[in-house]
Order: structure tokens, then C-alpha cells, then sequence
């Protein structure tokens, strides 16, 4: 087997509350994520996956244990990696164009060709005629479809997403699924995809990592054998996935539950 | 609460000039028009041309009168009579001129020290922590009182007219370019790190463009400052500006001259602010509130 693309290998993250008290999100975690490959992470809320994620991308650095990039221990920010954020994530004062050239511009390519490459992205994410706009004037589902040529522009090995659809409303979130797919299924870019909705999680993914709750732990890893393309509203109807559904969500509706108590006590 | 929604974000302290003009109060009826009464703009511009009338009526008629001593309160018919002599006669424009250098040079002098120091203070954790008693010292001082020091070390002419001005400048750039690095949303600072931006980059396409909005929401603030440094430094010892003018005029108990000159300071300002709200709705144009 050729080397992860990520590799969390006995990953522990601790920070420091401002209080002195040591909070330890993540406890030994290790799993690999294969190139090429769509790898969603599944956990209660708070439970610490975007921490995770963070340090696959460099944000942070983890105390105990390391982050392998390509066969690589992890440095410094992630260089094969581009981040889709949950919240707005784009440069408020520049415009659509502007915002999506960033990174072939900070990748030291000439202005005007790093414009052309941006308008081409534009128009792959359907956003022909919204060029000059700032983000403030664009819907949130557009906003994302920015943030996604954003990251896809430089062409990245890997692709993080925290939760990138969880502020949108159900209808433009599934469309949003459906495109993402498209898009990954022509460049089989490896991604990792932080989300608390299950379903979500099976109907993208190949494989499924459940995370316990804080502290997260591994609590199991699932693969998702179901048919590509997929359309991931009518995906939800097959039989192979409530079959799935149904045995994740054994696993995960403890943790939740454990989260749940813990954070009301 | 007269002010636009915009100001909202002007850093605290900044003034929101503005706020009484028609054009707010518009905005304000209208995004509020569920629980408040609608008036038409024709009928605000009325009453405010009424306002001036009865006020300035009442002035000429009671100063006819003797009821306002002419000779500390003057006359309206006066004091227009005197600012067109001014304009008509040429007399003000050297010391017009002489003020608004003075201020522009303050600003510009003041902006820049403020910039380099709340960037420098922003980025450095151990600079801000170790002076920042001394800049809230500084900045509590009355920039006021430093006026005759800086007589004694720059002299009469506009370089310590500009000094003053640039003690006030510097704090209110200062201040919102410290505010600005320090208000950068981290998840747009993570982003562009992920799009591999180096720390230039950074600086030129997160830190600064932040910072400007921040200084761009303080210019009203920071021009007045500078002007109001210029005229108080004319007024302490010169020989040329409007500070100067009206410090004569008081020499001699031209109570007119006075007014004429202060009459004349409000109107330059006012000219001024209006141009630096074209200025800031344009450069802010990427502001929702601004939109």
C-alpha cells in the first residue's frame, strides 16, 4: 500500500484554559487516510474534531504524538492542503475575483494570469456575473461556492472542510453536497471532512471515523461501499445506507448522549 | 439616538459627526418607520432654515436692542458683513491657507508615526506590554498644555503648530491601528495561511486593509484634531492663521472678528467632513452597514 496521504499517529492535543486548568481535547488518535480517498469525521458536538483537523492542517501543533503529511511529520502550515471553514473565512474589502486569485497570487503567479485562472473557477462554481461583487452582498450558499474556488484554485493533494455546509439551510446544503461531489469525483483530491450530521458524513464519504466524546478518542472506523456518483438526496433511500446508518449511529448515539451529560452537569 | 447604523463600528471616542444632518435623520426614519412617525426630507431642510432664522433673528433683534451688549455679542448682519470683507478683500486666504498646511502636515506627519507604532505595537506582544503604561500616561495628558513647551522648542512658525497637531493625530491612528491588527477575524487570518500566505503577505492582504478601514472610520476624528491643533497653536503665539486672526481680534475687543473667525473654522471643517464621508463611503464600500 502506497503512503497516507494523512496520518494521525497517537495524536494528543492539550490546551491551557486561561483559568491554568489543562483541558485535553483529543487522546491518542491514530488512523490513516489513504490519497485519493473522501474520509469524513463523525463526533458530538465539542468533541474536538475541528481541533483535529487543525493540526492535520498545521494550525496547531500537537503535543504528544505527530501528524505524517505524505509519509512527512508535519511543520508548520500544511503546504499540500487548502481549509474550507465554517464560518466566513474570505477577505470581507475584496471581491469575489480578488478573494478567489489569493492563492495563486501568494503562490507568486503574475496578477493577471492568477485573474483569468480565478474567473475560470468562477465559472465552474456557477458564480458567472458575481465577479465584482463583495461578500457581504452574496448569499451564504454563494459565499461557499467562493470559499470552495478559493481552495480548489492552487490545486491542492488534500482538502480539509469543517463543517463547511452547517450554517446553510437544508436545501442549498444538499446541492452544495451534490456539486462537492462532482467536483471531487473529476480530481479524486484526498479530503477530509469534519461534520456532526451522520448522514451527511455516509452520504459523502468512503470511509467513516467516529470520534468519542471530549476528550475524543477513536471510537471506530467504517467503510461506506456504496455505488459512486452519488446523488445525495436519493442516496438517503438505499437500503445499503440505513443499513449503515444503523450501525453507526449505535456507536455514536453513546457518545452523544455522554456529551450531552457531561455538558449539562 | 440620531447616529447611522455605519458609525456603530467607529471606534470608541470617534465622534460621529454627521449625525445631525438631514440625511441621517432620513436613514434613521426609515429603517425604524414601523415605530416612528415619518417626516419628509423638504420638511426637515424647512425647519432647519427655520431654526437658523428665529436664532439669528433673535440675536440681531435683541443685540438692536441692547438686551445682548453689541460689544461682547456683536451683530449677525456684522459678522457676514466682516467674513465678506475677509473673502472680498483677500485677508483670509494667507491665513486660511497657513492653517489647512499646518493641519495636513499634522495629519500626515501623525498618521504615519501612529501606523508604524500601532503595527509595531500590535505585532510585538513585549513592546505593548512594557509601554503600555507610558502611552496611557501620554495620552491622558492634555495635548493642550504642551502648547507653550512646544512655543519654547519649535518657535512661533507652523512647526509647532504641526507638532501639536501631530500629539493629537497620533494617538487616534495609533489606537485604531493597534485595534485593527488585533480585530483581524482569525478565521480569515487562518485562511489565507492555508493559501500559503507568507508574513508579507499577510501584512499587505489581512493586516493592512484592516487597519485602514479602522483608520478610514477615525478620519473625522483625526483631521478635526489636526485642525483643532493648528488653530489653539496659532491662537497661543503666531503670526499668520486663523488661530491667529481671532487671537488679534480679541486683542483689540473686536468681538466680531471673533466670531467671524470661528464662524469661518466650522465652516472649513464642515467642508472637509463632507468630503471625507465621499471619501470613506467609497473606500468602505465593502462594509455591509455601508452598502
Amino acid at each position: 500500500m502506497s503512503t497516507p496521504a494523512v496520518a494521525f499517529e497517537g495524536v494528543t492535543i492539550r490546551f491551557r484554559a486561561p483559568s491554568g486548568e489543562v483541558h485535553t481535547v483529543a487522546r491518542d488518535i491514530s488512523f490513516d487516510v489513504a490519497e485519493g480517498t473522501f474520509v469524513a469525521i463523525v463526533g458530538p458536538s465539542g468533541c474536538g474534531k475541528s481541533t483535529l483537523l487543525n493540526a492535520a492542517a498545521g494550525l496547531l501543533f500537537p503535543p504528544a504524538g505527530r501528524v505524517l503529511i505524505f509519509g512527512e511529520a508535519l511543520r508548520g502550515i500544511n503546504q499540500h492542503a487548502t481549509y474550507l471553514f465554517q464560518q466566513d473565512a474570505l477577505l470581507p474589502w475584496r471581491s469575489v475575483v480578488d478573494n478567489v486569485m489569493l492563492g495563486p497570487i501568494f503562490r507568486n503567479m503574475a496578477a493577471d494570469e492568477a485573474r483569468a485562472q480565478a474567473l475560470r473557477w468562477i465559472d465552474r462554481v456557477g458564480l458567472k456575473g458575481f465577479e465584482d461583487r463583495f461578500p457581504h452582498q452574496l448569499s451564504g450558499g454563494m459565499r461557499k461556492r467562493v470559499a470552495v474556488a478559493q481552495s480548489w484554485i492552487v490545486n491542492p493533494r488534500i482538502l480539509l472542510m469543517d463543517e463547511p455546509f452547517g450554517a446553510l439551510d437544508v436545501q442549498t446544503r444538499q446541492i452544495m453536497e451534490t456539486e462537492l461531489l462532482a467536483l471531487w469525483q473529476e480530481t479524486k483530491k484526498t479530503v477530509l471532512f469534519i461534520t456532526h450530521d451522520l448522514e451527511e458524513a455516509i452520504a459523502l464519504a468512503d470511509k467513516v471515523v467516529v470520534l468519542s466524546a471530549g476528550p475524543a478518542r477513536l471510537k471506530g472506523i467504517y467503510d461506506v461501499d456504496l455505488a459512486r456518483p452519488r446523488d445525495v438526496a436519493e442516496i438517503r433511500l438505499n437500503p445499503g445506507f440505513m443499513g449503515l446508518y444503523t450501525k453507526i449511529w449505535a456507536d455514536l448515539r453513546d457518545e452523544v448522549k455522554r456529551q450531552y451529560d457531561a455538558r449539562k452537569a | 439616538m440620531l447616529e447611522k447604523p455605519e458609525t456603530a463600528s467607529r471606534p470608541a471616542g470617534a465622534l460621529a459627526p454627521g449625525a445631525l444632518t438631514p440625511g441621517a435623520l432620513t436613514e434613521e426614519t426609515l429603517a425604524t418607520s414601523h415605530t416612528r412617525r415619518k417626516v419628509g426630507r423638504g420638511a426637515i431642510v424647512g425647519l432647519q432654515i427655520l431654526t437658523f432664522v428665529v436664532l439669528m433673528g433673535t440675536w440681531q433683534v435683541f443685540s438692536a436692542f441692547n438686551i445682548l451688549d453689541p460689544f461682547f455679542f456683536s451683530r449677525p448682519s456684522d459678522i457676514a458683513l466682516r467674513m465678506w470683507e475677509w473673502i472680498a478683500t483677500g485677508f483670509i486666504w494667507p491665513h486660511l491657507a497657513t492653517t489647512l498646511i499646518e493641519a495636513i502636515l499634522a495629519f500626515v506627519i501623525g498618521t504615519i508615526f501612529g501606523i508604524a507604532f500601532g503595527l509595531a505595537f500590535a505585532r510585538v506582544d513585549l513592546l505593548a506590554a512594557v509601554f503600555d503604561p507610558y502611552i496611557r500616561i501620554l495620552n491622558a495628558l492634555p495635548r493642550v498644555i504642551l502648547a507653550p513647551i512646544f512655543l519654547l522648542w519649535f518657535g512661533l512658525g507652523i512647526a509647532s503648530k504641526v507638532a501639536l497637531g501631530v500629539t493629537l493625530v497620533f494617538f487616534i491612528v495609533f489606537f485604531s491601528t493597534y485595534q485593527g491588527v488585533r480585530e483581524v477575524d482569525p478565521v480569515v487570518l487562518n485562511n489565507a495561511r492555508m493559501l500559503q500566505a507568507s508574513d508579507r503577505h499577510l501584512m499587505r492582504y489581512v493586516y493592512l486593509p484592516s487597519v485602514m478601514a479602522w483608520i478610514f472610520s477615525s478620519l473625522h476624528t483625526s483631521i478635526g484634531f489636526a485642525l483643532a491643533g493648528a488653530v489653539v497653536g496659532e491662537y497661543l503665539g503666531s503670526a499668520r492663521g486663523i488661530g491667529y486672526v481671532v487671537a488679534q481680534a480679541e486683542g483689540v475687543f473686536d468681538t466680531t472678528g471673533v466670531f467671524a473667525g470661528l464662524i469661518l473654522t466650522s465652516a472649513v471643517v464642515l467642508c472637509i467632513d463632507l468630503a471625507i464621508e465621499r471619501l470613506e463611503r467609497y473606500l468602505l464600500r465593502w462594509r455591509p452597514t455601508a452598502a
